[in-house]
């Protein structure tokens, strides 16, 4: 385990805190220490006893996205073929880091606090749910630098906020404030400031008692916790 | 029926049904984003094909209170009342390419798994940045 990366597990729920530099700029090194841990992650998975997962930033921030010139090079350095559509073995590796969080038998949490932007918003919209502190501001701002978000984020957030609200943010790259992220929900969860952390460890121990979790039924839990405890 | 083309957007008014917008598609150009001005009268009597290769978008004066065949019919439902401002938003400072790579995924999306725009937002990602890099492929 890195120092950026800080994993621990209390009571059966494992709780990943990021605590890179530059308020988790998504750095080469970081999605180094990114992908460890969840190869880690997926490693515990395979075991009972796993409630649930929490996710958030050390510091103010989730994250502030993607270092985009450190991307650019990245990219020049890996070979992609448009004729055959074969992807580069490092983005496969990565993109699978983001998105099988949304497969795993437990519910996975993001608490979203200050900036959660692009590649650290796609951490976000690759988890089940969503609980978003008052003050945060989230996007996908990568359409401002001429590319698109590609760990997950144009595919998840059309399926957690709709056609209309995920072309609106993946298109504008704007950054929108907490509230109209849950009006439009892509937060499931308003929370007060400090509040977010608490309120993913109450939802993860109501889904526990209901003993059903399966990710194909993560909305409709959510509708009912929403219906039953809040 | 009044077709104005724009540099991404063209609009449409005095259509009274979607079978009507449907029966010359090329009529339109190649728009990113078909704009179709619809009043109370407008009726939802069919589909625009899923592949259709721009996105659409309805416009009306209240667009809150859309029917939902109409919702059913078109990508987006806008206000009528500010469609520059909005396509401003949306398309400032893009290029063609950049916004016909994000309209592919949103265009599968009408009816691809999410797997199928998963792995439609990578190939878009490495075509835009061999463009950033410089126009050229990454190979």
């Amino acid at each position: 385990m890195s120092d950026t990366m800080l994993l621990t597990e209390e009571n059966g729920i494992l709780r990943l805190t990021m605590n890179a530099p530059s308020n988790n700029l998504m750095t080469a090194d970081f999605f180094r220490d990114y992908e460890a841990v969840m190869a880690e992650v997926e490693e515990k998975a395979k075991s009972c006893g796993i409630k649930g997962m929490v996710i958030c930033g050390g510091g103010r921030h989730f994250s502030t996205g993607a270092d985009v010139e450190a991307l650019a090079q990245r990219s020049a350095d890996e070979s992609y073929d448009d004729t055959t559509g074969e992807l580069p073995a490092g983005h496969i590796r990565q993109k699978h880091f983001f998105t099988f969080l949304r497969g795993l038998a437990f519910p996975v949490v993001s608490v979203v606090t200050g900036f959660c932007i692009g590649s650290g918003s796609e951490i976000a919209v690759n988890s089940h749910y969503r609980i978003i502190e008052k003050n945060a501001r989230v996007g996908q701002p990568e359409s401002t630098f001429g590319i698109l978000p590609a760990l997950g984020g144009v595919a998840r957030t059309i399926d957690i906020c709709g056609m209309q609200n995920a072309y609106e943010l993946v298109m504008s790259g704007e950054l929108i404030p907490a509230e109209r992220a849950y009006e439009i929900g892509w937060a499931d969860i308003f929370a007060d400031k400090k509040q977010g952390v608490p309120a993913a460890e109450k939802l993860i121990e109501y889904i526990a008692g209901r003993g059903d979790f399966a990710p194909e039924k993560s909305k409709e839990i959510m509708q009912d916790y929403k219906e039953n405890e809040l | 029926m009044k077709i104005n083309k724009k540099e991404f957007v063209t609009e449409v008014s005095d259509a009274k049904s979607v079978s009507e917008l449907c029966t010359d598609i090329s009529a339109y150009g190649e728009p990113c984003l078909l704009i179709v001005y619809g009043g109370a009268d407008f009726s939802a009597d069919g589909r625009f094909p899923a592949e259709l290769p721009f996105i659409t978008a309805f416009a009306a004066e209240d667009a809150e209170n859309v029917s939902s065949g109409i919702k059913d019919c078109f990508d987006l439902v806008i206000s009528s009342e500010n469609t520059d401002e909005y396509t401003e938003k949306l398309f400032k400072d893009k290029s063609r390419k950049q916004i016909e790579e994000i309209n592919r995924c949103f265009i599968i999306a009408r009816k691809g798994s999410q797997e199928d725009i998963l792995a439609c937002e990578s190939r878009a990602f490495y075509r835009l940045m061999a463009e950033k890099n410089g126009g050229g492929s990454n190979e």
